[in-house]
């Protein structure tokens, strides 16, 4: 089913909305949750909220491309759900991992005189991500967006897993010398 | 910055680039299928002569 038919579904309050988004993006979403959790049996439990999201959230959302919409409230859902699992010290799939490697170029404090303007943060996010080649740019959203692992992207890029932790590791340098030059002293 | 609060703010970034990351990883994924497909393929053949 095509996906303005999908989110027309939501919009009629027609219950099948729900198992042709499961259909269609049940294994794209429980592969973010998973990258995210850790384990199959949690990431099933938040790919079901996130369906209960978007139901909740069409009307009156109508999302431009369904996919990215769903993988987003999938991130976000796992995300608070790994905030609750570290705290209560459990599970975490991909993330402390990825949270050590945005160490890199975040100072990790709060400080109340260094406001960040977010959507200033993410307009230079995606301008530097405009600028690089698009193999690099997706390796870098796999990582950092759907929490991908070294020896996933490694086998999907046709790389060796080293390649791609150098690969990254330079990135993720010009990423802060890229926002430093900005202004954004994270 | 809290690493956390990057971590949210960086899935906010263009939906034009999540979109394309996802497409390689399809792709990606169908040509390591693809390519186990053939290895099968041969292998069967191997044991069938």
């Amino acid at each position: 089913m095509d996906d303005a038919k999908i989110v027309q579904l939501y919009w009629d309050r027609d219950e099948q909305a729900i198992p042709a988004t499961a259909d269609k993006y049940g294994n794209y979403c429980t592969s973010i949750a998973k990258n995210i959790l850790g384990n199959q049996q949690d990431a099933e439990e938040y790919v079901n909220d996130t369906y209960m999201s978007a139901w909740n959230a069409m009307p009156p959302h109508r999302p431009n491309i369904l996919s990215v919409f769903l993988g987003k409230l999938t991130r976000n859902l796992s995300l608070n759900r790994y905030k609750h699992n570290h705290a209560a010290k459990r599970g975490g799939g991909q993330v402390p991992v990825i949270l050590d490697e945005i160490m890199e170029f975040v100072s990790g404090t709060d400080s109340v005189e260094q406001e960040i303007d977010r959507r200033e943060l993410k307009k230079t996010i995606d301008a530097f991500l405009g600028s690089l080649p698009s193999d690099k740019r997706s390796i870098f959203v796999c990582r950092y967006w759907y929490f991908d692992s070294i020896s996933d992207i490694a086998l999907r890029f046709g790389m060796t897993e080293n390649h791609v932790s150098v690969t990254l590791s330079r990135l993720r340098l010009e990423l802060r010398n890229y926002l430093f030059e900005r202004g954004f002293d994270l | 910055m809290k690493k956390e609060e990057f971590c949210e703010v960086f899935g906010d970034i263009s939906e034009k680039y999540v979109k394309e990351a996802r497409a390689d990883r399809k792709a990606k994924n169908i040509v390591r299928f693809s390519g186990k497909l053939s290895l099968l393929v041969s292998a069967c053949c191997l044991w069938y002569r």
